[in-house]
C-alpha cells in the first residue's frame, strides 16, 4: 500500500501523547461548547452545540480514552492479521465466499485470540486511568471512578481508612481480569 | 498470481486507510497548527486551517511565564533516571532467568508481571505515607524510584525475551574456542544484547515520560515534570487555546519522535508475551 509506513505512524501517534495533554486538548479545543471544534461542527450542521463534559461527561471521557488507546489495539490486531495465511483467503474466494463470509469465518476466528488479549490488557490498564479525569471533570458529573474516589479520599479528605478499603476493592477488581491474562501469558511461556 | 484485486479496489483501500489515519492524527495536527496562531485566530469562527499568520510568540510566552525548561528538565531526569536505574537492576535478573533457568524461573517471572497488573491506586496510600516519612514528597529522587519500580516488571520482561533470543550454541562455540567468562560476556554476549537493551530503554523512557498518576500525586512544585505542567493549564489558562497548544506541542514533540522508533517494542513490552 502506498505510504503504509506513514499511515501507521499517524495511527500510532495518539499513544505517545501524554494523558494530561490529550485530555486537555480534547476538553478545551474540541469539546468546549463555545469555541471547540466539535461545537463548530455542530453549528455547521445547524445543531445546538453540546457542552460535552457536563452533559455527556461519561461519553466524553470514553471518547478521549478510546482515542488514546486505539493505537495499542490497532498494533496488536495488525500483528495478528499479518500472520494470517493469505492462501486460505484466496481459496475461500475461489470457492465463491463473499467478503462478509470470509471475514466472519476466516479472519474473525483467526483474530479471536488477539481480540481477547486486547480486551484483557486494556481493561486492566484502563481500570486505573486517572489523569484524564483529573484534568477534565475532576470527578464531577458522575465521572468519579474507583481510582478517582480513592485519590480523593486519601489525598484530599485524608480519609485513609476509606481510601485503603477502596484500594483493596480496586485490586480485587483488577485481579479478576488479570487471572485470565496471566493464564495466557503463562501458557505462552511454556511454548 | 493474478488475483481479482483490481487497481481500483487497491487505491480505494489506500484512500480509506489514509482517511482513517488522518482522522486519528487530526487532534495532534490541530494542536500543532493552533500553537502557531494568535489567540484571536485560535478561536476564530469558522476555524482557520492553514490561512492564518504563523507566529512563534506563544512558545516564547509559555517559556517566559511558566519556565517550561525547568519542567522539561524534571521530565528528562525522572524518565531517564528511572529507566537507567531500572535497566541496571533488571539486566542481571533477566540475564539469570534467560541463561540459567531453573524450575521456578517461570513462576518468578509471572509473579513479577502480575505486579504490573495491579492498579497503582491500590498502593497510593502506602507510598504516599512512605514519601512523607522519608521526606521524599516533591523530590525528583523519590519519583525516580517509584517510576523505576512500576516499570521494572516491563523492563525485566522485555530484557528476558530479548536475551532468550540469543542462541545458546554461540556461547558453546565460544567456550570451545577457549573464551574465558570475561571474554564471553564482553565479546559475545554484550554485542548481541545491546539492541535488546536499547529497545527496552527506549520504550521505558517513553512510558516513564508519559506516566501521569504518580507524577501528579507525588509532586507539587520542585519536582513537577511536564505531565504536571500541562495539568496546571487545566484552568483558566486552558481557555487560551494557542498557549495551551504551544505548551502541549512542546511536551509531546520529543516523545512523538522517539515513539516512531519504538512502535515494534510497544507490542512486545506491553502484552507480556500474550501476543506472539
Amino acid at each position: 500500500m502506498w505510504g503504509q509506513g506513514v499511515v501507521r505512524i499517524l495511527v500510532i501517534a495518539p499513544f505517545f501523547v501524554m494523558p494530561t495533554v490529550s485530555a486537555l486538548v480534547w476538553k478545551n479545543m474540541f469539546m468546549d461548547p463555545v469555541n471547540g471544534l466539535l461545537a463548530h461542527l455542530w453549528r455547521f450542521f445547524g445543531a445546538e452545540p453540546i457542552s460535552w463534559l457536563s452533559e455527556a461527561s461519561m461519553t466524553s471521557i470514553i471518547m478521549i480514552v478510546s482515542w488514546q488507546w486505539l493505537p495499542f489495539a490497532t498494533l496488536i490486531l495488525l500483528t495478528a492479521i499479518q500472520s494470517l495465511d493469505s492462501e486460505q483467503l484466496e481459496a475461500a474466494e475461489m470457492d465463491g465466499a463473499p467478503v462478509l463470509k470470509r471475514f466472519y469465518h476466516i479472519i474473525l476466528p483467526h483474530l479471536s485470540r488477539a481480540i481477547t488479549i486486547v480486551i484483557l490488557i486494556q481493561t486492566i490498564f484502563l481500570l486505573s486511568i486517572f489523569a484524564e479525569i483529573f484534568v477534565t471533570t475532576g470527578g464531577a458529573f458522575g465521572t468519579r471512578t474507583l481510582t478517582y474516589l480513592i485519590f480523593q479520599r486519601v489525598l484530599e479528605s485524608q480519609n485513609v481508612g476509606l481510601g485503603s478499603a477502596g484500594g483493596v476493592y480496586a485490586i480485587i477488581l483488577a485481579n479478576i481480569v488479570a487471572i485470565f491474562l496471566m493464564r495466557i501469558v503463562g501458557k505462552n511461556l511454556d511454548a | 498470481m493474478a488475483r481479482a484485486v483490481t487497481t481500483r479496489r487497491k487505491s480505494l483501500n489506500t484512500a480509506l486507510a489514509w482517511a482513517v489515519g488522518l482522522l486519528i492524527f487530526f487532534p495532534i495536527l490541530w494542536t500543532i497548527l493552533t500553537s502557531f496562531k494568535t489567540e484571536a485566530q485560535a478561536i476564530a469562527s469558522p476555524p482557520l486551517f492553514l490561512n492564518f499568520d504563523w507566529t512563534l510568540e506563544n512558545y516564547a510566552i509559555v517559556q517566559e511565564r511558566s519556565d517550561y525548561m525547568r519542567f522539561l528538565w524534571n521530565s528528562v531526569i525522572i524518565a531517564g533516571g528511572s529507566t537507567i536505574l531500572g535497566v541496571i537492576i533488571a539486566v542481571p535478573a533477566a540475564w539469570a532467568m534467560a541463561f540459567v533457568p531453573s524450575k521456578r524461573t517461570k513462576d518468578i517471572l509471572l509473579w513479577m508481571l502480575s505486579t504490573k497488573m495491579l492498579p497503582a491506586v491500590g498502593v497510593l496510600y502506602p507510598i504516599y505515607l512512605l514519601f512523607i516519612r522519608l521526606g521524599l514528597l516533591d523530590t525528583r529522587g523519590g519519583l525516580v524510584v517509584v517510576l523505576m519500580l512500576i516499570n521494572l516488571p516491563i523492563i525485566v520482561w522485555m530484557l528476558y525475551t530479548y536475551f532468550r533470543e540469543i542462541p545458546g550454541e554461540i556461547l558453546e562455540a565460544a567456550r570451545m574456542d577457549g573464551a574465558t567468562l570475561k571474554e564471553e560476556i564482553l565479546y559475545v554476549l554484550t554485542p548481541m544484547a545491546i539492541p535488546g537493551i536499547a529497545s527496552t530503554v527506549l520504550l521505558n523512557f517513553i512510558l516513564a515520560w508519559n506516566e501521569a498518576f504518580w507524577t501528579l500525586n507525588l509532586t507539587a512544585v520542585d519536582a513537577a515534570p511536564l505531565t504536571a505542567f500541562i495539568a496546571s493549564y487545566s484552568s483558566p489558562e486552558g481557555l487560551f487555546f494557542a498557549k495551551l497548544s504551544a505548551a502541549s506541542t512542546m511536551a509531546i514533540a520529543p516523545i512523538l519522535i522517539l515513539g516512531w522508533f519504538s512502535q515494534k517494542q510497544l507490542v512486545r513490552g506491553l502484552t507480556f508475551g500474550a501476543v506472539k
